[in-house]
């Protein structure tokens, strides 16, 4: 069983408040300490460097606790920034601590090492200045951001530039067409993921099986409307991003005609594409026999598939609304793959929205 | 041939020099000294490795005692908690008050010194500027004579402005020292892990097989400064960052790394093996500098959470200054063993961090068997880490513990401060107890100056004719300019990041 021996070794909530240039030697010595503290054989693993960036404080106090399941599987350095939006200050505060897990029997704990730095609107600037240097050579760099604002962040620019993938952890609201724009234009110069993406892993595997075979690809040429619905408005943006998925992935094109919107496929036979606010969330293939598939109202950790009106249940390990991040933070980190599903699904995603706006 | 050796010398634990000696340290009142000269005296004294009738002439323009000197060091050697031992190393201790360009200062200095042993050994901790006046003066006060004793002399780098004034200086000072007197000094390979590159290449047969164009993709070497100039702006004016590290620093670090065994680990054999690296490195055509260099400067920008001037903007700067801050170069030694290998060098000031290492990055191997996870798979590299944290470390791939077929690159690291439980000598002591003992295996010989020199000169001339204005530049605290990760990325290559 796992158990977390440490959360914070100190009495500061944030760890141990350190001056920048210091931390790198602090951290030093940090490590004899824990271990002889701790009386017990303390590895210090590194896999990767994972830098999260926050503007809200609510964000950045749930994810201590994400870290912390993370810091078993993927050990490594943690940057972990709140820029506070409310503040003017550009003093930047940093601290240092270990999140630890002891995963096995033997007494042995696993740490990750954590640099906290905290700074106001105005000190934003200093922040590549600050977490570039903390990097450990050559392990991957992972970003993660939680509020789409950080991607138009000029000061951040330096940052993303020897970022080996910037993950996307954030619901919109509002300014969609901006985000999905940043999104895009961050994807050109670095890999990218997508922590909703990941929610999706359920839904997609749900879907792929549908157009196996033979029989999969007479569904998929019969497929004349594909209808997607979500719930809550907030989490909206999924729908584009799974609609993106399937046209990217069916290589159905765009239709020029805007008024007009429809997809194509390759024998140029259209496909309606439309997307509605409705319960229960579901994706709906319309093809001579109908498929949809869909979150079941009662208890949504199942997705339903109904196949000329007979159900069958999924189980999935991964809800769209309980999502555990830790997890799904997890399967992002570990797919280095260079093939660029996401990406392109992201792109298609894009495309909808600019042709069909929000979903009302 | 080594005839005045002491035959018990052999295989005892600790060299120490056991002979008499006086060091005559020219510039006495500079940082050098203060910094680097005395700590390293201290501590070899304190670890009883100086000889045992030891003297310090301190050589420099202000008027002051020699118990004001004493004062002076001791201010400034107390916090290095070596023990109770500083009364009795500034015993050894004297102060000569002179003048470089008289030469009565130095007739006067010749009186001081025939107090003392037989054995000089002379330290310019000077600007290069000096070294004329001091070296003419040492001859024509008869100090560079041998008079039953050695007499050495230390040089600080630079070693001259370009090839031509190199070759004067070096013409210069052989009017007045036979070479084998002279110890060009280059800290870095005082190094322990400078050092360690021959040993871990050569003494570990594993490594030797495979240091060559038929596994070695191409090589880094990088030399990352987190400080800027640091008021010293009118002198890196002159100098730019290609002269400061890459002639002298990085030339010698590549020497190490891509030179062919010495048949003895003796001074002028392994410096042979230098100079062949040095003369076969393909000389860089003028039309060429473009392409396989690059120059930058440092922008204004925010590290340490503080924002810092731009190179541009710091004091004894020229505000339309073409002065590079930054360089990245692509060199191929043209010899049997590196043909078609790329050598990297990328050297800055006020990068993200201070470090310095050597990356050897492999080829890779030759199939891809592992299917969709064959891009995971990253070619091995090893690096030796120079400062800060002197080791060696090892990238190979693994497969990730657990169902499916993963695979992650891990390294394997090796830390001199972990597994020897000391931390290794400083550089100047090293070399001044090498200089003591005449061995001069880690100081730089004329004709390897000379040579490095004739490596970057078409680069220095290039720049001086088109001097592009403004320079590239890059923020600070970032890895340097785009055209950096342009020059590898032409050839699908990418720098390590650090
Ligand atoms: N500082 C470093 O860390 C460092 C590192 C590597 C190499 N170096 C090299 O070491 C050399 C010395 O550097 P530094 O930084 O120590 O220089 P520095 O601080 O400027 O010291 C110069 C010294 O020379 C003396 N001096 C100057 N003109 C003199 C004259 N006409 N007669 C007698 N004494 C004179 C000065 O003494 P008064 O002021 O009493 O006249 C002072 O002691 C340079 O070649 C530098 O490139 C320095």
């Amino acid at each position: 069983m796992e158990k977390i021996v440490t959360k914070i070794n100190t009495t500061y909530a944030d760890g141990i408040p350190v001056e920048l240039p210091d931390i790198e030697n602090r951290l030093r010595s940090f490590w004899l300490n824990i271990a002889r503290d701790s009386g017990k054989t303390v590895m210090r693993a590194s896999t990767m460097n994972l830098i999260v960036i926050h503007s809200e404080r609510e964000k950045y106090d749930n994810y201590q606790k994400i870290l912390i399941d993370l810091s078993g599987h993927h050990p490594g350095r943690i940057v972990h920034v709140f820029i506070d939006y409310g503040s003017q200050s550009d003093k930047v505060f940093a601290a240092v601590s270990a999140l630890c897990k002891m995963p096995g029997s033997d007494d042995r704990q696993i740490c990750c090492e954590q640099v906290v730095i905290k700074t106001g609107s105005s000190g934003e600037k200093h922040i590549s200045g600050a977490v570039i240097p903390l990097m450990l050579p050559a392990l991957p760099v992972y970003v993660v951001l939680t509020d789409p604002r950080f991607m138009r962040s000029k000061a951040l620019n330096s940052l993303y530039e020897i970022t080996d993938k910037v993950i996307f952890d954030f619901f919109f609201k509002n300014n969609l067409q901006s985000a999905f724009k940043n999104m895009v234009k961050l994807s050109h110069g670095t890999a990218v993921g997508d922590i909703v993406w990941s929610y999706l892993s359920a839904w997609r595997d749900a879907i792929v099986p549908l157009f196996d075979g033979a029989a999969g690809k007479k569904y998929r040429d019969g497929i004349r409307k594909l209808k997607i619905s979500c719930t809550d408005p907030n989490e909206c943006y999924w729908v584009y991003l799974m609609a993106g998925w399937i046209i990217s992935r069916f290589g159905w094109r765009f239709n020029a005609d805007q008024n007009n919107f429809t997809l194509k496929r390759e024998k140029n036979s259209s496909i309606e594409l439309s997307v509605a606010r409705e319960k229960p969330a579901a994706i709906k293939f319309e093809t001579y026999e109908n498929i949809s598939l869909s979150s079941v109202l009662e208890d949504d950790r199942f997705i339903s598939l109904i196949r000329q009106g007979n159900s069958i249940l999924f189980e999935q390990p991964k809800s769209i609304h309980r999502p555990d991040v830790s997890l799904l933070l997890c399967d992002e980190l570990d797919d280095t793959s260079t093939l660029p599903v996401y990406r392109e699904s992201l792109i298609a995603a894009s495309k909808i929205y600019e042709v069909i706006g929000e979903i009302y | 041939m080594n005839g005045d050796k002491n035959p018990l010398r052999e295989l005892t634990p600790s060299r120490s020099a056991s002979d008499s000696a006086t060091l005559v340290i020219f510039g006495a009142t500079g940082d050098l000294t203060a910094r680097k000269l005395m700590p390293a005296l201290y501590s070899l004294f304190c670890q009883d490795l100086l000889p045992g009738d030891f003297k310090i002439v301190g050589f420099a323009r202000r008027p002051k005692t020699s118990e004001i000197f004493r004062n002076e060091i001791a201010s400034y050697l107390q916090n290095l908690n070596k023990g109770s031992r500083l009364d009795s190393f500034l015993s050894a201790v004297h102060y000569h008050r002179g003048d470089y360009t008289l030469a009565e200062s130095h007739v006067g200095l010749k009186k001081k010194l025939e107090k003392f042993g037989h054995n000089r050994l002379f330290y310019l901790a000077t600007p290069p500027s000096q070294y004329e006046s001091i070296i003419t003066n040492l001859g024509t006060a008869q100090l560079a004579a041998t008079a039953g004793g050695w007499i050495r002399v230390i040089i600080e780098k630079p070693f001259g402005h370009d090839v031509k004034r190199s070759g004067e200086l070096n013409r210069f000072i052989a009017r007045v020292f036979n070479e084998n007197q002279i110890y060009r000094i280059d800290h870095y390979l005082g190094k322990e892990t400078v050092q360690n590159i021959l040993v871990f290449r050569l003494a570990n047969g594993i490594f030797e097989p495979i240091w060559n164009r038929r596994y070695v993709d191409h090589v880094q070497i990088t030399v990352a400064e987190k400080v800027g100039v640091e008021g010293r702006g009118r002198f890196f004016e002159e100098t730019g960052i290609l002269r400061d590290i890459v002639q002298n620093h990085m030339l010698q670090l590549l020497c190490l790394t891509a030179m062919e065994p010495p048949s003895t680990f003796d001074a002028n054999a392994v410096r042979d093996e230098k100079v062949k690296v040095l003369q076969s490195i393909r000389a860089i055509e003028i039309d060429q500098v473009e392409n396989t260099t690059v120059r930058a400067q440092y922008a204004a920008g925010s590290m340490d959470g503080i924002m810092k001037k731009g190179y541009l903007q710091e004091e004894g700067v020229d505000p339309l200054s073409s002065t590079e801050t930054f360089t990245a170069l692509q060199l191929y030694p043209d010899n049997w063993r590196w043909a078609g290998v790329p050598f990297y060098l990328r050297t800055g000031k006020r990068l993200p961090k201070r470090v310095t290492e050597i990356s050897i990055y492999f080829k890779d191997a030759p199939l891809k068997i592992f299917g969709k996870r064959a891009d995971d798979v990253k070619p091995n590299v090893l690096t030796l880490n120079i400062q800060p944290d002197e080791g060696i470390s090892l990238r190979f791939d693994s497969k990730v513990p657990g169902q499916g077929g993963k695979i992650r690159p891990v390294t394997m690291d090796f830390r001199y401060g972990t597994s020897f439980g000391v931390d290794p000598p400083d550089a100047y002591e090293r070399l001044l107890l090498d200089a003591l003992l005449g061995d001069s295996t880690l100081f730089t010989r004329a004709d390897e100056s000379e040579n490095a020199w004739r490596i970057i000169q078409p680069i220095l001339d290039y720049w001086q004719n088109y001097k592009k204005k403004p320079l590239p530049q890059y923020n600070i605290g970032t890895w340097g300019p785009a055209e950096a990760a342009k020059l590898l990325k032409r050839s699908g290559r990418r720098w390590r990041r650090l």
